[in-house]
C-alpha cells in the first residue's frame, strides 16, 4: 500500500502477533475437525436410516434436516448459545462451536448420502438379496458401498464449507482464527495485513482439503468409470 | 451332478419315478394393487429338468420367476422347493434363496468389487467361507464359465457377455437347487450371445435344474425339456418344445410365434 493512502503496510506486525493467531488456528482445527467427522457420521448413519425407510425415524430425521438446512446457521448458533441457557443448558464456546458445525453439516450430509443410496440401482440390491443376503445386510455390502460412492463429491463439499463457516463463532466471541484476528485488528487496527494473511491460511486449508477430497474419490473410483 | 433317470422327456413335469419336484408352483396369482399379473401359475421343475419360458412382454414371465424365489412375495397359491412350502409364515426366505440362483437381463455384477469378489461376497459372508477356500472356489467357477484371466477385472472393465458368463459363476458359487434365469442374453451384442449361451449349455448338460425365460427359441428348442408358453399371467400352452414350436395348438401360442420367428 502507498503511503500517500494513510495506510502504511506493516507485515511485521503479523510475526508479533503470530502466538494469538496460532491458537486462533488451532481452536478453529478443533472445532472443524469435531464438527467436519460429526457431520460425516451423523451424515451416513441418519441417511442409512432414511434410505431404509426407518418408520418414524425417517420422519424425525427429515424434520431434524428441513430444519437445520431452512434456518441460518447464525441463528442456530446463536440459539445454542443464547436461547439453550434459557431452558438450564449452558453449553461453552467450544462446545456450541463444533455443536453448530455438525448439527448443520450433519443435515447436509444426510440429505447427499440419502440421494446417495437411493441413486443405487435397484438391480444391484436384487442380486444380492437373491444370493440370500438379508435387506440389511445388501445395504452394507452393495447400497453402501455404491451409495457413499455417488455421495462423495458433495459430502466433500459440505464438509469443506463446515470449516470455513467455523469463523461465524465471531459471533458468540469464541476466540478461534478470525475472532482472534477480529480482536487483534481492535486494537491494532492493522486491518489489511491481518484479514489477508487469515484468508491466505483459509484459502491454503481449504485447497489442501480439496486437494485430499480429489485423493479420495479417485482412491474409490470404480474401475471402468460410470 | 448326475440327471435322474426319467426325468428328460415331456412328461416330466409328473416324474415317474415318483420323486418330488424341484419347483412346484400351485395356483399362484401375483397382483400389483388393482392389476392381477400372475392368473393362477401351475407349474413343475423337475429336477434336471431345463424349463424355457417364452411369451409377450408385459405377459407375467418375469414376475413369474420373481415369484420363484419370492422376491415377489405371492399374493395367493403356494411355492415349493423339494416339497417345502416357501409361502407358509416362519421360512427363512433369505436361506431358502441361497439355494436358488438367479440372473438377470442386465448382469447386475456388484460394480465396486472384482470379478472375484463378487463370487466370494456370498459364499464367505453367508456360508463363512474362508477366504482363501472361497477363492479357491471361485478361480475354478471362473475358469468353468471361461473366465480364468478376469478375476481381477472389475465388471464396468468387461463386456457384457464376459459379465454375464460372471453373474452366472456367482450364482453357482452358492450351489444352488435350481438356477432362474431372466433374458439373460436380451442385453448382449448379438456376437456375444452365443458366448453365454454356451455356458447355460454345458449347465443343462450338468443336470442343472433350469428355468429359462427366453428369446432363444434355438436355445428353447435345443436344450430344453419342456416349453412354456406364458401370456395374459396364465401358462397358456405348454410341452415338447419342438411340439410348441412348430405345432402350437393355442392362437395365442400362434400369433406371438409368428412374429418372433419371422
Ligand atoms: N413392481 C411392479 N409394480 C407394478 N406392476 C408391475 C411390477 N412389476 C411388473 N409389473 C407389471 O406386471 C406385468 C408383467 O410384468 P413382467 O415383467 O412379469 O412381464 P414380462 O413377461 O417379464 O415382460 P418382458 O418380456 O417385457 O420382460 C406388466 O404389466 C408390468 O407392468
Ligand atoms: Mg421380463
Amino acid at each position: 500500500m502507498p503511503d500517500d493512502s494513510g495506510y502504511h503496510f506493516d507485515p511485521d506486525f503479523i510475526v508479533d502477533h503470530l502466538g494469538d493467531l496460532g491458537t486462533g488456528l488451532l481452536r478453529t482445527l478443533a472445532i472443524s475437525a469435531i464438527g467436519m467427522a460429526g457431520a460425516l457420521i451423523v451424515g451416513a448413519l441418519l441417511g442409512a436410516i432414511s434410505a431404509l425407510r426407518v418408520p418414524v425415524a425417517r420422519q424425525l430425521i427429515t424434520v431434524y434436516v428441513e430444519v437445520f438446512r431452512n434456518t441460518p446457521l447464525l441463528v442456530q448458533i446463536f440459539f445454542l448459545y443464547f436461547a439453550l441457557p434459557e431452558t438450564g443448558l449452558q453449553l461453552g464456546g467450544f462446545t456450541v462451536g463444533w455443536l453448530s458445525l455438525l448439527l448443520w453439516g450433519g443435515a447436509y450430509n444426510v440429505e447427499n448420502f440419502r440421494a446417495g443410496f437411493e441413486a443405487v440401482e435397484g438391480g444391484y440390491v436384487e442380486a444380492c438379496r437373491a444370493l440370500g443376503f438379508p435387506r440389511l445386510a445388501a445395504f452394507r455390502h452393495v447400497t453402501l458401498p455404491i451409495g457413499a460412492r455417488i455421495a462423495l463429491p458433495s459430502v466433500t463439499n459440505i464438509l469443506i464449507s463446515v470449516f470455513k463457516n467455523s469463523s461465524f463463532m465471531v459471533a458468540i466471541s469464541y476466540p478461534e482464527l478470525t475472532e482472534t484476528a477480529v480482536n487483534i485488528v481492535a486494537v491494532t487496527f492493522r486491518v489489511f495485513e491481518m484479514f489477508l494473511a487469515i484468508g491466505i491460511v483459509y484459502l491454503g486449508l481449504v485447497w489442501l482439503m480439496s486437494l485430499g477430497a480429489r485423493a479420495v474419490e479417485g482412491r474409490f473410483a470404480i474401475p471402468g468409470g460410470h | 451332478m448326475i440327471r435322474s433317470p426319467g426325468v428328460d422327456g415331456p412328461l416330466a413335469q409328473s416324474p415317474a419315478d415318483g420323486q418330488a419336484p424341484m419347483v412346484e408352483l400351485r395356483g399362484v396369482r401375483k397382483s400389483y394393487g388393482t392389476l392381477e399379473v400372475l392368473k393362477g401359475i401351475d407349474l413343475r421343475v423337475a429336477r434336471g429338468e431345463v424349463v424355457t419360458v417364452i411369451g409377450p412382454s408385459g405377459g407375467g414371465k418375469s414376475t413369474l420367476l420373481r415369484c420363484v424365489n419370492l422376491l415377489e412375495p405371492v399374493t395367493s397359491g403356494q411355492v415349493l422347493l423339494e416339497n417345502e412350502d416357501l409361502t407358509v409364515p416362519g421360512v427363512d426366505l433369505d436361506k431358502v434363496r441361497r439355494r436358488i440362483g438367479m440372473v438377470f437381463q442386465q448382469f447386475n455384477l456388484f460394480p465396486h468389487l472384482s470379478a472375484i469378489d463378487n463370487l466370494t461376497l456370498a459364499p464367505r459372508k453367508l456360508l463363512r467361507m474362508s477366504r482363501d477356500q472361497a477363492y479357491e472356489r471361485a478361480t475354478t467357477m471362473l475358469d468353468r464359465v471361461g473366465l480364468a484371466g478376469k478375476a481381477d477385472a472389475y465388471p464396468r472393465q468387461l463386456s457384457g457377455g464376459q459379465q454375464q458368463r460372471i453373474a452366472i459363476a456367482r450364482a453357482l458359487m452358492m450351489d444352488p437347487y435350481v438356477m432362474l434365469f431372466d433374458e439373460v442374453t436380451s442385453a448382449l451384442d448379438p456376437e456375444l450371445v452365443s458366448e453365454v449361451l454356451d455356458v447355460m449349455r454345458d449347465l443343462a448338460r450338468s443336470g442343472m435344474t433350469m428355468l429359462c425365460v427366453t428369446h432363444e427359441m434355438g436355445f428353447a428348442r435345443e436344450l430344453g425339456d419342456r416349453l412354456v408358453f406364458v401370456d395374459g399371467g396364465v401358462i397358456a400352452e405348454q410341452g415338447r418344445p419342438a411340439d410348441v414350436l412348430d405345432r402350437p395348438q393355442n392362437d395365442r401360442t400362434r400369433q406371438f410365434l409368428r412374429k418372433v420367428l419371422r
